[in-house]
């Protein structure tokens, strides 16, 4: 194969060079002339009404102007998938960290100081935490007049009441998988300014085209107006997805005709951004004497919060993966996405297909030792190859090379020794490493969704 | 107010500051060096990290007034006429920037290490980058980075 | 509280000249660890602030023939950086580099870890361990207390406004080493608040029958502290490891007791075994 210009090669970031010197600008590090700042009023308790006195803020020093769902121009609503955020809440907060106000003041010390002086008076309502209960009959409604079930997928394939008849051994359990934050390095921060009678919001993000439908249609003016400019991102991870100050920023610029920005401390970020969604899995598997997987059932449930993000592909994804890379001929899974008042859950890494694992890999490990098999023997026998059909119907044509990757292992591992227990060798080498991910991202790319 | 003499990047300021400002307020505001990060307030993850008087600070950790007659380097002042630093040349040749948000405080955290012992080993270059958090590369690209640029170092016979 | 004020203090004088006129609203800072963190949660109490972290009279570590003088505003990485600490005071030393992270070692000093009577504080045990001693100056005069004396409960110190710590004094046995040992357990290895930390000091004797015990704990209870249960069996007894595990069984029981009642009580009661284990293995080590 000839030499490629760039597989293969040492190439150096374009980027790299600016963020080394400390000349790459995040937004935070960038200022304008007669620029003002904001500050977000933000919920205090996980659902409830609300009324606001903003008589002391209004007179702190330094204010302008503090924004409010009324002053609005256009929808008040956003949201990836159902527009179901408010962009500054109207009477009802759905969770500990929504936004009510934003405050604009000549310095971020004078806005900060001044959302203090806002008074929110809470009317609190009876609140969920839990996505089983949040199911229930009679529970807390998230979202007035919505069901807290906003999606529920569904795989059924072949018999699983006859698998489970006819396995030697059949293991049921729960496993939970927690909140997780992204934690990116760099808190959120954007400015906004106008620029010949266009709206130019300037914010560290991954969706720049998302983020110009959704704040065109929320101040209601022309796509074409509105312009999204993307810095340096510091780290994302999933949680630049959603709209965090963007509607706020232009609302305020084109309100005041003046540059506005605003940046969060550490503690507001971890408020106001996504979470890798919770899931409550149940799973119930059971395998022949020989180790071959007979029947899989499993129940997931995903707290996605007080608002959807992207719930919906989530839980379908972790529905899809929830088999893992086995081969299995009957199979019953429900997978189901719920609103709870807890902090709202979007996109993180993985994006459902990470928190399945933690099922079914334990789950292998559980029935080899319920077989007398080793964690070795027991994958071997029901990994995908190529030719074999997923649960949801997907054939694998192309390369699977997830034995190969195995094999590679075990012989590092133990010697090629399957007898012995993965789990008990330690140390493995790099090679065996860097050939187990190789092969598992390859296999994540022919399943992608 | 005070009135606070600080030499930043080889060069003298004398600055009318509030008395209540950080020493990263001061650098971000008042001298425009915005190549040091904010990135808790808190001293936990390093983004601030600058060099103070020879050692590796976390400078939201610092009121700007404890400062008076101090020395104190910034990313921006490893950069000279003749290229960039052997760590930031090293880090730029080793894939070792992502996001680039821990990069100043990551890089002035190697500079003080390589300034008292150029030869460190593996344990002492991680323990150097301890306080220093980075939540995208996985650390080993700096790793060998901060190896590449101490090898560098040690041929070109720079010693303190 | 928002900070109106602060002094750079470069003398003694300069601080004591400082907190008498600014009488009942300043407080002081060294390292600025813990009260950089107070000042951002809008904690502090004081609207004024006096530097003492270049004060002289309060830096530097010295070794006497009767005693071991550490400055008050002695940053960690100092007594990480010396070669005398780490083999005169083991424990000490190794306590001094667990703490936080580089950039925090070269800034929070000794003497602040103390004055904030934190639960957690890294230094305290072994400095207890070693039956440490501070002196403390204010504008009226001097005095002394023993650091054991010194916690009067959760971040509460017997330390008033107008006083400065200066100096940690550590009495030696007349040995060139004191056998003082630590162990710390935290979330991870750096940047890590101790969860639960032991440091004991032994005198043994030819064969090794332990003459003398001081052992200090940190994170078990509201302040770190003597354990007098602990110091009582392990005297008269031989270090080997009969004894360490037996010890350790009586240390379980007495966390059982202390914490009872409390959420961490199954875990630390459990880790303080390890925690405590590993710190007489280490002084058993040291002692062949």
């Amino acid at each position: 194969m000839s030499t490629l210009k760039s597989v293969g090669q040492r190439i150096q970031r374009k980027d790299a060079r600016a963020k080394l010197t400390g000349t790459a600008l995040y937004p935070q590090d960038i200022e304008m002339e007669n620029c003002v700042y904001g500050a977000t009023v933000r919920s205090e308790i996980p659902h409830g009404y609300f009324t606001l006195d903003l008589t002391e803020a209004e007179k702190a020093p330094g204010v302008i102007r503090i924004f409010t769902a009324a002053d609005v121009t256009g929808h008040n609503v956003h949201g990836v998938l159902f527009k179901d955020h408010e962009v500054l809440c109207a009477r009802k907060v759905r969770r500990v960290g929504d936004p009510i106000a934003f405050v604009v003041a000549e310095t971020q010390a004078q806005a900060d100081e001044a959302c203090a002086l806002v008074k929110v008076t809470y009317e609190a309502l009876p609140a969920v935490f839990d996505p089983k209960e949040a199911m229930k009959e009679g529970a807390p409604q998230v979202h007035d007049g919505k069901n807290n079930l906003i999606y529920h997928y569904k795989c059924r394939r072949g018999d699983v009441a006859k698998g489970f008849a006819d396995s030697a051994v059949v293991i049921e359990r729960e496993y939970i998988s927690p909140f997780v934050d992204h934690v990116f390095l760099q808190p959120e921060s954007g400015l906004a300014y106008m620029e010949e009678g266009k709206v130019i919001v300037v914010a560290s993000t991954q969706y720049p085209h998302f983020d110009q439908i959704e704040v065109a249609e929320a101040i209601g003016w022309e796509l074409d107006q509105v312009v999204i400019l993307n810095p340096v991102v510091g780290g994302a991870f999933g949680g630049r997805e959603d709209i965090s100050m963007q509607i706020h920023l232009a609302l305020a610029t084109i309100a005041l005709g003046r540059p506005v920005k605003t940046t969060m401390a550490r503690e507001e970020s971890f408020y106001a951004h996504s979470k890798r969604h919770p899931v409550f899995m149940r799973l119930k598997v059971g395998a022949a004497a020989d180790g071959k997987l007979l029947a899989l059932e499993a129940e997931l449930h995903g707290d996605t919060g007080a608002y959807a993000s992207w719930a919906i592909n989530v839980m379908r994804k972790a529905g899809v993966h929830i088999t893992g890379p086995y081969e299995i001929e009957n199979v019953y899974v429900d997978s189901y996405s719920v609103y709870t008042n807890n902090p709202y859950a979007g996109a993180m890494r993985g994006f459902g297909a990470t928190q399945v694992p933690v099922a079914y890999e334990q789950h292998m490990d559980i029935l080899a030792e319920a077989l007398g098999m080793t964690p070795y023997e027991i994958r071997m026998k029901n990994l995908f190859r190529k030719g074999s059909v997923t649960a949801n119907g997907q054939v694998l044509t192309d390369s699977v090379p997830l034995e190969t990757c195995l094999e590679i292992l075990n012989q590092a591992m133990n010697g090629g020794n399957e007898a012995a227990d993965l789990g008990a060798a330690s140390s493995g080498t790099t090679a065996a490493t860097g050939a187990g991910s190789a092969a598992v991202q390859e296999r994540a790319v022919t399943q992608h969704a | 107010m005070i009135t606070l003499n600080l030499n930043v990047n080889g060069k003298d300021h004398r600055l009318e500051i509030e008395d209540h400002m950080r020493l990263l307020d001061v650098i971000r505001g008042p001298l425009g060096l915005t190549g040091t990060k904010e990135g808790c307030g808190e001293g936990e993850c390093g983004a601030c990290t600058v060099i103070l008087d020879g050692n590796a600070v976390d400078s939201c950790l610092v009121l700007a007034a404890q400062c008076e007659g101090k020395k104190i380097v910034t990313i921006e002042g490893l950069e000279t006429a003749d290229g960039l630093d052997p760590v930031q040349q090293a880090f730029l040749d080793n894939g070792a920037v992502q996001c680039g948000y821990c990069i100043p405080g990551m890089v002035l955290s190697a500079k003080a290490l390589l300034d008292k012992n150029v030869a460190p080993d593996d344990n002492e270059i991680k323990e150097a980058i301890s306080g220093n958090l980075c939540r995208c590369t996985g650390y080993d690209k700096m790793v060998k980075a901060i190896k590449t640029a101490s090898e560098v170092m040690q041929e070109r016979g720079e010693q303190k | 509280m928002k900070v109106e004020k602060v002094i750079k203090a470069f003398s003694l004088k300069d601080a004591l000249d400082a907190l008498k006129a600014n009488e009942g609203r300043a407080e002081l800072i060294a390292g600025g660890t813990d009260l950089l963190v107070k000042i951002r949660e809008k904690h502090n109490k004081k609207p004024v602030i006096i530097d003492i972290s270049d004060v002289p009279e309060c830096r530097g570590i010295r070794f006497e023939a009767d005693y071991i003088a550490i400055g008050a505003c002695a940053k960690y990485s100092e007594l990480v950086a010396s070669d005398r600490v780490r083999t005169q005071m083991p424990g000490l030393w190794e306590a001094s580099r667990s703490v936080g992270a580089p950039q925090i070692r070269n800034l929070g000093t000794v003497g602040g870890n103390i004055a904030n009577a934190s639960p957690a504080a890294d230094a305290v045990p072994p400095l207890l361990a070693m039956e440490a001693v501070l002196e403390i100056v204010s504008p009226e005069g001097c005095r002394t207390v023993a650091l054991k004396d010194f916690f009067k409960g959760k971040g509460q110190a017997d330390l008033s406004e107008s006083e400065i710590i200066t100096q940690i004094v550590i009495p030696r046995p007349g040995s060139a080493q004191i056998n003082v040992q630590f162990e710390k357990l935290g979330l991870r290895n750096a940047l890590a608040i101790s969860r639960l930390s032991a440091a004991a000091a032994l005198e043994l004797s030819e064969s090794g029958i332990i003459e003398k015990a001081c052992v200090a704990s940190g994170s078990i209870g509201l302040t770190g502290m003597r354990e007098p249960e602990l110091e009582a069996f392990l005297e008269g007894r031989t270090l080997d490891e009969a004894t360490i595990e037996a010890a350790c069984d009586l240390f379980s029981e007495v966390v059982a007791k202390r914490l009872s009642g409390r959420g961490t009580m199954p875990f630390k009661r459990e880790a303080v075994r390890g925690v405590f284990g590993a710190a007489l293995r280490k002084a058993l080590r040291a002692s062949l």
